[in-house]
């Protein structure tokens, strides 16, 4: 590699492409990591292959997909949005209208909405009961968005953290189940060195979405999710699937 | 609060997905609205009639969910949305039949490509879709059809190698340098048009 060549770059076609075998495209995507002439390659063949879509025949997409697409995006961003001013709301008694007009358009239904959009389906009567509870307290809300690895379902999977006053839970959605033997396990890490399992072990029910009731999460930086023995385990062995940000 | 469509038609795609992570629907529209046609175009090469419409609705709302976790370092947005077009399209066609599978490339090899009457961004597209096709053609027969199994068909190298008849080694070898050529025809036709 360091006169600039590798015996390996030739590989680098058909992992752009998406050619390789599972184990051919692992054991590749591990190389990339250390080997600056392959990665090159790819970035390199990735301008063709991004022409390769090109070269299909046009065809003009229909009018009702654009529809289709644009109302689940906008049902979805009511659902943020209604919980950002949820979040925003500085205080009851000085936001009544504020409040009254959540009460329609978020908490009447609209942080059960969110559940719903989530895909938590049953579990919508029960965060609407809360979140009532909540708007009578004049609690808020925040909706912390994470992301998933591959192995835990990639850009379908979906979690979030949901921090109303001192509950925390956080939100999975489209989960891959973990592999055979192992179970999920929820830590807060405090500081980056340190992880604190939350005592929450879990498996994921068919439909690859759960909630998970969290401890404290004063000074915590992140939640994440990894898979380990039945028993858990009292530090995080495999690296994490899911990953949620806490300092925003 | 909301840019007005002119407004958002200037910024880049990283900007409209730096947006849309922030909730922002009318920058998603423009990232529809900018890549919906030839992600169309592609689930429909790969799908034939049915089931692109599908694909490519996956597609953009996966894109729009996982805004947040865009990585520019990866490469561009056209090029993480297609891969998700793409994958959500070789998701589909492994559900079917090797019999339909080529059924499909057959029918693709009888279309022909016809100006769509469209948007601006469709037109674009259509241009684009001239310029890569041509591209394209330099490449030797052998080369072109391993490119085409392993990009529309989402056959594997090895499944190519079998259904072709061919050692694993030429497959490879085809692929390598099919992607190559392509790669030095669009530069050229590039600083041709440039």
């Amino acid at each position: 590699m360091s006169d600039g060549t590798c015996a390996r770059t030739g590989q680098a076609a058909a992992w752009v492409l998406g050619t390789l075998s599972a184990d051919e495209a692992e054991r590749f995507s591990a190389h990339l990591e250390v080997c600056v002439v392959c990665r090159e390659e790819v970035v390199r063949l990735r301008g063709a292959v991004d022409a390769l879509a090109d070269t299909a025949p046009p065809a003009a997409p229909p009018a009702e997909l654009r529809e289709r697409v644009m109302a689940a995006v906008e049902e979805e961003a009511a659902l943020f949005r209604a919980a950002d001013e949820v979040e925003r709301a500085p205080h009851p008694a000085r936001t009544h209208r504020r409040t009254r007009r959540a009460s329609r358009a978020v908490l009447g239904g609209g942080i059960a909405l969110l559940a719903v959009g989530l895909g938590l389906g049953a579990a919508a009567g029960g965060l609407l009961s809360s979140s009532s509870q909540d708007e009578r307290r004049g609690e808020v809300a925040r909706t912390l968005v994470g992301s998933v690895t591959e192995d835990g379902g990639g850009v379908r999977a979906r979690a979030a953290v949901v921090i109303r006053g001192r509950v925390a839970q956080l939100v999975l959605t489209d989960l891959a189940p973990p592999p055979r033997g192992r179970v999920y396990q929820a830590w807060v890490l405090r500081v980056p060195s340190r992880a604190e399992p939350t005592g929450a072990l879990f498996s994921v029910p068919r439909s690859g979405d759960t909630r998970i009731s969290l401890p404290s999460l004063r000074g915590a930086e992140r939640v994440i999710v990894t898979a380990e023995p039945p028993r858990g385990s009292r530090t995080p062995t495999p690296p994490p699937r899911v990953v949620v940000g806490l300092a925003r | 609060m909301a840019d007005s469509h002119a407004s958002l038609r200037s910024l880049s795609d990283e900007e409209l997905v730096r947006r849309s992570a922030h909730i922002d629907s009318e920058a998603f529209a423009m990232l529809y609205d900018r890549h919906s046609a030839t992600a169309f175009s592609l689930a429909r090469r790969m799908l034939g009639s049915s089931g692109a419409e599908d694909a490519v609705q996956e597609a953009f709302f996966s894109l729009w969910r996982a805004a947040p976790a865009y990585d520019a370092v990866r490469g561009s947005v056209r090029l993480w949305l297609l891969g998700m077009v793409r994958n959500r399209s070789i998701d589909a066609l492994r559900k079917r039949s090797v019999h339909e599978r080529q059924r499909i490339e057959f029918e693709a090899l009888e279309e022909r490509a016809a100006a769509p009457d469209g948007t601006e961004e469709q037109v674009i597209a259509a241009e684009r879709s001239a310029v890569a096709r041509a591209a394209l053609q330099t490449l030797p027969p052998e080369q072109r059809q391993v490119l085409e199994l392993a990009y529309f068909g989402g056959w594997a190298q090895t499944e190519i190698a079998e259904r072709l008849g061919l050692p694993l080694g030429t497959v490879k070898g085809r692929t390598r340098l099919a992607l190559e050529k392509l790669r030095s025809s669009l530069d050229a036709s590039m600083r041709t048009s440039g």
